[in-house]
């Protein structure tokens, strides 16, 4: 199988001024892993060991619900997807045990319709097998970018309360990204009790097991501060953490920040206690021992960069044509420049959407499928278009 | 002094083979496709053949099934793909599709062996003429279907579906074709749950025609490896 791949730009009136064709490089490991584990019926309790789109770790199968009322819908290979914020129902799992005429997905059987699909980045680093993302994704929307690091997302006001971490615990909260950031440091409104000592601040990928719990997997970044120093009470202080690393965070997907005091003080995080949390009010206390005060809202201020944007179109996965010896279909995605400059296109790529349910509660991520460097560079102006399809064609 | 001539199988590669590498059939940078090894062992364990070729494709419903999956078909509205029955089949996402885990004595899907040698055309549904199982006259015994895990390397990453059909039928067989025969499932949008999970069709998505035909003694047992490839 051959893949061509064809780049066209277009301008406000939608005239072409460039189309690019070459062969595609293209597929990576993880399209064989999805095969794989598709052709073997791979189980839950032997899942293949994958890293998501943003580096954080899985684990995938093609393990349905047993019985006589599971629907086995869960998708490994979703790659049509809506515009920019439309959402993809990765997995449909039903919940265990009950009647299947219910179809009630978590959140994070979700994704947002960007990171499905075809994408577009800044980076011609070469290709290989082992590529597990685009290098500089470019996000979707009309946003200029946003450099040097600034607030990017916070809450920073309401706190009537206070969530408590003694020596050698961890909390703190999780949260689904609500844009693509690259994460320079993290502000948490803090006081403490005693000597706390060097208190460590981690992230973390994250993802739902269940409505009440979820899961962790890889250490992303991490940083630490004096505990000692801060103060006793109010006003409270924000003490600020610079991470070991920036963290590049993408929309829909779920992150866990924790802290943990290493001396024989406690430390305080301050937080709005409420018991009407909205169902997408996601910054909530998850206690790492299992339990889940969902009560807490822990302030927060997530401080970093982010990329000019493009407008993500619809992927569409259509036009099967079949004439002896061949046959093909196309990807395609459309992408709109409304961000006030240029945007250079350096690489492209497919993202798939991909689940994990082991107990009817799905947790849903895009793998990287294909990735190819675009040379030389597309400059997309803004009020233009660019086209990207992909056409896989076998011949016998 | 006497010297004891060693027989060595003769390893045939058919394709592009790098010189560094003679075993490894070299794929174009962005290819996808499946590389065919077959071997032929002896009752004594020895092997008498062994062939790597390129496979020469997958056919229409590899694309039909994968579509399937990319487009999240739901069961409202599901695809229709021609089945190895020649029958046109609804099918929907599922996490069963393209299930190619057959066990031993199964034949209806997994890696199947045929005697029909005409020539591969992108819409064939199923093998030309296939070899049932058993211990028959003109039978092969089908294994069950094994997987080598995915890996990867600098250029190329890949994962292989093995099968073993052992000669019991007492006579010479020819094998002239071989394919990869896959599942995909049905929907039941009008049932409160799903009555019969165990019930999919299967499908071809591979199919290769061997012209000098592979000989299978009795008492032979001929392995087959499907390597699916992706090269960047």
């Amino acid at each position: 199988m051959r893949t061509l791949l064809t780049l066209e730009r277009k301008n406000g009136n939608r005239q072409l001024q460039e189309r690019r064709q070459q062969g595609s490089r293209s597929f990576t490991q993880y399209l064989m892993e999805l095969l794989y584990i598709c052709h073997a019926q791979i189980q839950y309790a032997a899942g293949r060991g994958v890293y998501q789109v943003d580096g954080g770790y899985r684990a995938i199968d093609s393990q349905y619900l047993t019985g006589n009322n599971a629907r086995a819908n869960r998708n490994t290979l979703i790659v049509a997807a809506p515009a920019g914020n439309g959402q993809v129902w990765v997995s449909g799992e039903s919940v265990a045990g009950g009647s299947s005429a219910s179809l009630t997905p978590g959140v994070q059987s979700l994704l947002p319709g960007e990171l499905i699909g075809i994408q577009l980045g800044s980076s011609n680093q070469v290709v290989t097998p082992q590529d597990k993302y685009l290098v500089s994704r470019l996000p979707h929307g009309q946003r200029t970018p946003v450099s040097p690091a600034v607030s990017l997302d916070a809450v920073t006001t309401g706190d009537n309360n206070q969530f408590y971490t003694g020596s050698g615990n961890w909390n703190g909260l999780y949260i689904i990204a609500k844009r693509q950031m690259v994460i320079s440091s993290i502000k948490l409104l803090l006081y403490r009790n005693g000597t706390p000592g060097i208190i460590t601040l981690q992230v973390l990928s994250a993802y739902s097991v269940s409505g009440t719990s979820i899961g962790l997997s890889t250490l992303l970044a991490s940083a630490t501060t004096n505990g000692d120093t801060l103060p006793t009470g109010a006003p409270y202080e924000w003490r600020e953490f610079v991470l070991s690393s920036p963290v590049l965070m993408l929309p829909g997907m779920g992150y866990h920040i924790r802290i943990s005091p290493a001396g024989t003080g406690a430390v305080y995080w301050r937080a709005n206690y409420t018991t009407n949390i909205a169902y997408t009010t996601y910054p909530r206390t998850w206690n790492t021992m299992g339990s889940y005060p969902q009560y807490y809202v822990l302030l927060y201020d997530l401080i970093g960069t982010t990329p000019r944007e493009i407008e993500y179109g619809a992927c569409e996965v259509s036009g099967l044509s079949v004439v002896n010896p061949n046959a093909s279909f196309i990807i395609r995605r459309l992408f709109t420049n409304n961000s006030g400059g240029d945007v250079t296109v350096r690489e492209c790529g497919i993202y798939a959407g991909s689940s994990w349910s082991p107990s009817g509660y799905s947790g849903s991520f895009p793998l990287c499928i294909c990735r190819d460097v675009v040379s030389p560079d597309i400059v997309v102006a803004n009020g233009e278009v660019l086209a990207v399809t992909y056409r896989p064609q076998i011949t016998v | 002094m006497e010297t004891n001539k060693v027989r060595v199988a003769r390893v045939n590669l058919e394709g592009k083979a790098s010189p560094f590498d003679p075993d490894h059939l070299v794929f174009a940078p962005g290819d996808l496709g499946a590389i065919l090894e077959w071997t032929v062992t002896g009752k004594d364990g020895k092997v008498r053949e062994h062939r790597v070729v390129k496979s020469r494709s997958y056919v229409r419903q590899f694309f039909d099934l994968l579509m399937v999956q990319m487009n999240s078909v739901s069961e409202l509205v599901p695809a229709t793909i021609r089945d190895t029955g020649n029958i046109d089949r609804e099918i929907c996402v599922s996490a069963l599709n393209f299930a190619c885990n057959a066990v031993a004595n199964t034949d209806s899907y997994g890696i199947q062996v045929g005697i029909g040698n005409t020539a591969p055309t992108i819409s064939d549904c199923k093998l030309q003429t296939q070899i049932a199982h058993g211990s028959g006259a003109g039978q092969l015994q089908y294994g069950g279907v094994t997987f080598g895990l995915p890996t990867s390397d600098a250029t190329q990453s890949h994962f292989t579906v093995t099968r073993n059909f052992s000669n019991q039928s007492g006579n010479t067989i020819t094998v002239y074709e071989i394919g990869l025969v896959v599942k995909g499932d049905i929907p039941e949008p009008w049932q409160v749950w799903k009555t019969n999970i165990a019930v999919q069709y299967n499908f071809l998505t591979i199919r290769d025609v061997i012209a000098a035909g592979i000989n299978i003694l009795n008492g032979e047992t001929l392995t087959v490896n499907y390597r699916q490839v992706a090269n960047v």
